[in-house]
C-alpha cells in the first residue's frame, strides 16, 4: 500500500508539479540503478535505461493503482525495461539468465585462473568477483533482498515470480556463492 | 549431526519462530558456526555491493527528458466514471431513437435505418471487391493467405512462449 506522503507526492505530479516528480526520481534512483546494474552488462547502456524507466514512470503514473508500493511498481517497470532490452539482444539473454536448476549448480564461475585468484586477496573483492559471476536473475533477487530489504512478495511482484520461487532462488544463490568461496579459498581467508 | 544449509539460511533471515534448538547447536558446533558466519559475510557482501552512483546530472537529465511530455491526466480514471459513461451513452441512444419515432413517425425511423443498412452493404461489398482484386493481382487465393497467416501466427506465439520461459529461467522441452 502507498503511504500518505507518497499519495500526496503522486497527486502533486498528476496535477502538473514537476518538482514532486523530481523527488520521486531522487527517492527511487538507487532502486532502479540496483536492478539495471545487476541485469545489464554494458555500462554505457545502464544510465540511458534508468532514464527510460523514469520517463515511463512519469507517463504511466496516472495508471498506478496504488494497491501496491510505489517502489514495487517502479521496480517492476525497471525489471521489465531490462528484459525488453535483453530481448532485443537475444544472444546475450541466454548468457545472462540461468535457465534451470541443473545449469546454475554446474555453472562455472568467471574467475578460475590461480593468478587472478591470488590478486583478489581482499575478502570484499573476492566476494564481489563471485557475485558478479552469478546469473543476472540470482544477482537481482539477492540484491533486492539484502540491499533493498524487500520481502519475497515484493520481489515476486517485480520479477513476476511466486514468492516460493523467489525464496528458492535466494537460498540456492547464497549456497552457490558459499560453495564457490569454499572451493576456491581456505577457511582462514574469511 | 550438523544443521542444514536451509536451517542456517532461515536462521540468518530470522524467519524461524523458535530458534532455541539452533541456538543450542550453534553454541556447541564450530563447523555450523563457521557456515553461519560465511552466510553472514555473503549477505553483508550484497549490502556493500551497491551499484556505482548515478552521474551527478542524472536527475536533471530525467527532468529534461520529461520536459516536452504532456502532463498525464490529473486524476486517475475512476471505475464509477466508466460506468457513468456507458449508461450515459446507452441512455442518449435510447432517447434519440424514441424522439425520432415520436416526432417523425415510425416510417421515418425505418427509412433512416434502411438508408444506413444500404450504405453498410455497399461499403462491405466494395471492401470485399478490393480484397479480391488485391489477391488476384498478387496471385493468391484466400485459403492460401489464411494458411500463411496462421503459420506466421503459430511461429510468433511459439517464439513468445519460448522467450518467456527462457526469461523466467525455466526449462522448455529438452532445451
Amino acid at each position: 500500500m502507498v503511504g500518505q506522503n507518497e499519495k500526496e507526492l503522486i497527486q502533486r505530479v498528476l496535477t502538473g508539479d514537476k518538482t514532486a516528480f523530481r523527488q520521486i526520481v531522487v527517492n527511487y534512483q538507487k532502486l532502479v540503478n540496483h536492478i539495471v546494474y545487476k541485469i545489464i552488462h554494458r555500462e554505457a547502456d545502464r544510465e540511458d535505461i534508468c532514464q527510460d524507466v523514469f520517463v515511463k514512470v512519469y507517463l504511466n503514473l496516472s495508471e498506478f493503482q496504488q494497491n501496491s508500493k510505489l517502489s514495487t511498481w517502479i521496480g517492476k517497470i525497471a525489471y521489465n525495461r531490462c528484459l525488453t532490452v535483453l530481448e532485443k539482444k537475444k544472444p546475450l539473454l541466454f548468457d545472462d539468465f540461468a535457465e534451470d536448476d541443473q545449469t546454475i549448480d554446474s555453472m562455472p564461475s568467471d574467475i578460475t585462473d590461480p593468478g587472478q585468484l591470488a590478486e583478489h586477496s581482499d575478502l570484499s573483492v573476492k566476494l564481489k568477483t563471485e557475485i558478479d559471476g552469478l546469473p543476472a536473475n540470482y544477482k537481482t533477487i539477492l540484491s533486492l533482498y539484502h540491499l533493498d530489504e524487500m520481502t519475497y512478495e515484493e520481489i515476486g511482484e517485480i520479477m513476476n515470480l511466486p514468492p516460493g520461487t523467489v525464496k528458492s532462488y535466494l537460498f540456492r544463490g547464497r549456497k552457490l556463492l558459499k560453495d564457490r568461496l569454499l572451493q576456491k579459498y581456505s577457511r582462514e581467508d574469511f | 549431526m550438523h544443521l542444514t544449509d536451509e536451517q542456517i539460511q532461515n536462521y540468518l533471515d530470522k524467519t524461524l519462530l523458535d530458534t532455541t534448538s539452533i541456538d543450542q547447536h550453534l553454541q556447541q558446533c564450530d563447523e555450523c558456526q563457521a557456515q553461519l558466519e560465511l552466510y553472514r559475510i555473503i549477505a553483508n557482501g550484497f549490502k556493500k555491493d551497491s551499484a556505482p552512483e548515478m552521474s551527478a546530472g542524472f536527475v536533471d537529465s530525467v527532468m529534461k527528458a520529461i520536459e516536452p511530455v504532456i502532463i498525464p491526466e490529473t486524476v486517475p480514471a475512476q471505475k464509477s466514471f466508466e460506468w457513468l459513461t456507458l449508461f450515459g451513452g446507452v441512455g442518449f441512444a435510447i432517447v434519440s431513437i424514441v424522439s425520432l419515432i415520436y416526432f417523425n413517425g415510425l416510417d421515418y425511423f425505418i427509412n433512416t435505418y434502411k438508408w444506413f443498412s444500404d450504405k453498410e452493404t455497399v461499403m462491405v461489398d466494395s471492401l470485399s471487391g478490393f480484397g479480391k482484386h488485391i489477391f488476384s493481382t498478387v496471385g493468391l487465393n484466400l485459403q492460401t493467405a489464411l494458411f500463411i497467416a496462421l503459420i506466421l501466427l503459430l511461429f510468433g506465439l511459439l517464439d513468445r512462449f519460448l522467450l518467456q520461459k527462457r526469461l523466467k529461467g525455466m526449462r522448455v522441452f529438452l532445451f
